[in-house]
């Protein structure tokens, strides 16, 4: 590829840069010529993409398959009202290319799997992993770590955030770290256990900024170290990363050396991250209906949070938080049918593994949660 | 007292303490502690042989007890502790 000089146009858009003796004109044509994949257009692909593309990276990758809905509008900025039932990806691009026509956008409208993976990243000089769950981390840290190229990381959970560099020469990767994902389930979702809006906004910006040294080789970046924030208290605290010399996918000795089934690694069955229930434990919101208004109603049990109450809730039900699911078992009756519930599904599953495997046999949980309910049965209720 | 700083994921855990402060002479000692005033805690963190889950990192101040001695690191008094679960969430 010819190395591209900026042009006159260019010299004005970029005149903050420009007057930086660490960026500077060499500096500010290295981003020209240089190329991202940011993984994921949500909370962190937001600021992420948006910096980039305004700093003048000159080719923007972008992977999602999801479309904009409301509940994203709080925090995912590259998103706006307009853009809910539009493909992320295109709503971003649109955006992105607002706030610099002078780059290059390319969108993939696909998940990110083992089997398109190294395709779209090939040839990209920096991941930014923006993802939203952990078979997609482990899949980003390995393409990365096969590319020979830096993974810059961050990832949010209520008011905590974490952000490091990993990948570069003798810094470790994800997997250095993390050597294995936690058993599914047992490390909530934003989801199901939410996140400030305005988190992803920090972190995404320090992923944003450690990917623009990265590329352009100053300073002092995040590798081997990791920032942890806690915006709740205000806390800024960074503990120090190495390289693990028995790493399965890095180390000296790989055991991983090509493409996994990151879904089977990380316990989950597909892309709705959903724990795989058999048909006969999971009951529709029209026959709840119908059965609440027979002779032997079942007792429902919403394990949601407390607080998640006053936003909707199913007469008659209890409130058994799922953390408190396993504990609580022996005031759960086996002899009386039970139904679960949750805000779409998901910890209502987690639940009914729990119960199942301390010997509930007559115990369903809802499909899709309060919301699919709110949505076929009680238009009257909230959906969030 | 050695400080343990734990995430806000495992608050719920220990009634929405941030910082806890406890004694010990290593870091099994003093999470020990921690886990006999909240013993919920302890499922979270450690497997039912009693060793770390392998999705958690512990830090004495910056370093990574994979560095050290492991549950056995020796803390002292001044010394953090801090608790990096892996966290999905993007």
């Amino acid at each position: 590829m010819t190395f591209s000089k900026l042009t006159r146009g260019e010299f004005l858009r970029y005149s903050r840069h420009l007057l930086m003796p660490e960026i500077g004109l060499s500096g500010q044509e290295k981003l020209k010529n240089s190329s991202a994949l940011i993984i994921g257009t949500g909370g962190l692909g937001s600021p992420v993409s948006m910096y980039l593309a305004a700093a003048g990276v000159g080719q923007i990758g972008i992977v999602d398959y999801d479309v904009v809905d409301e509940t994203n509008l709080q925090r995912q900025i590259v998103h706006g009202q307009k853009s809910v039932g539009k493909l992320k990806v295109e709503s971003a691009k649109s955006r992105l290319v607002d706030i610099n026509p002078l780059i290059d956008v390319t969108a993939y409208n696909e998940p990110f799997t083992s089997s398109n993976a190294m395709r779209i990243a090939r040839g990209y000089d920096i991941i930014i992993d923006c993802t939203d769950n952990f078979p997609t981390r482990y899949l980003s840290n390995d393409v990365a770590v096969f590319l020979g190229i830096p993974n810059v990381y961050g990832s949010i959970f209520r008011f905590d955030g974490q952000v490091s560099v990993f990948g570069l020469p003798d810094g470790p990767c994800y997997r250095c770290v993390f050597p294995e994902p936690p058993p599914p389930g047992l490390v909530p979702s934003c989801s199901d256990g939410g996140v400030l809006g305005v988190l992803p906004g920090i972190v995404g910006s320090l992923q944003a900024s450690e990917a623009i040294k990265v590329l352009l080789g100053i300073g002092e970046v995040a590798s081997g170290k990791l920032l942890l924030l806690d915006a709740l208290s205000f806390s800024f605290d960074t503990v120090n990363l190495r390289k693990n010399p028995n790493c399965k996918v890095c180390g000296s000795h790989p055991q991983i050396t090509e493409l996994i089934d990151y879904n089977q690694f990380c316990g989950v069955p597909g892309l709705d991250h959903q724990p795989d229930i058999e048909r006969s434990f999971v009951i529709s919101p029209l026959d709840l209906k119908k059965e609440l208004s027979s002779i032997t109603p079942p007792l429902l049990i919403d394990v949601r949070e407390p607080h998640e109450q006053a936003i909707s809730n199913i007469e008659g039900a209890i409130n058994i938080p799922l953390h408190d699911i396993f504990v609580e078992r022996e005031h759960i009756p086996r002899d009386h049918p039970v139904v679960l519930f949750c805000k779409r599904g998901s910890r209502s599953a987690m639940g009914l593994n729990v119960l199942i495997k301390a010997g509930f046999s007559n115990v369903r949980h809802l499909e899709g949660g309060i919301n699919l309910w709110a949505e076929m049965v009680d238009k009257k209720l909230n959906i969030y | 007292m050695v400080t343990v700083k734990l995430p806000g994921l495992y608050r719920y855990y220990v009634k929405n303490a941030k910082d806890l402060c406890y004694n010990g002479q290593t870091v099994r000692e003093v999470l020990d502690a921690v886990f006999s005033d909240y013993p919920a805690l302890r499922n979270q963190l450690f497997d039912v042989e009693g060793e770390k889950k392998r999705h958690i990192n512990i830090f004495v101040n910056k370093a990574s007890i994979k560095d050290l001695e492991f549950l056995e690191t020796p803390v002292q008094p001044d010394d953090v502790i801090t608790i990096l679960p892996n966290i999905s969430g993007g």
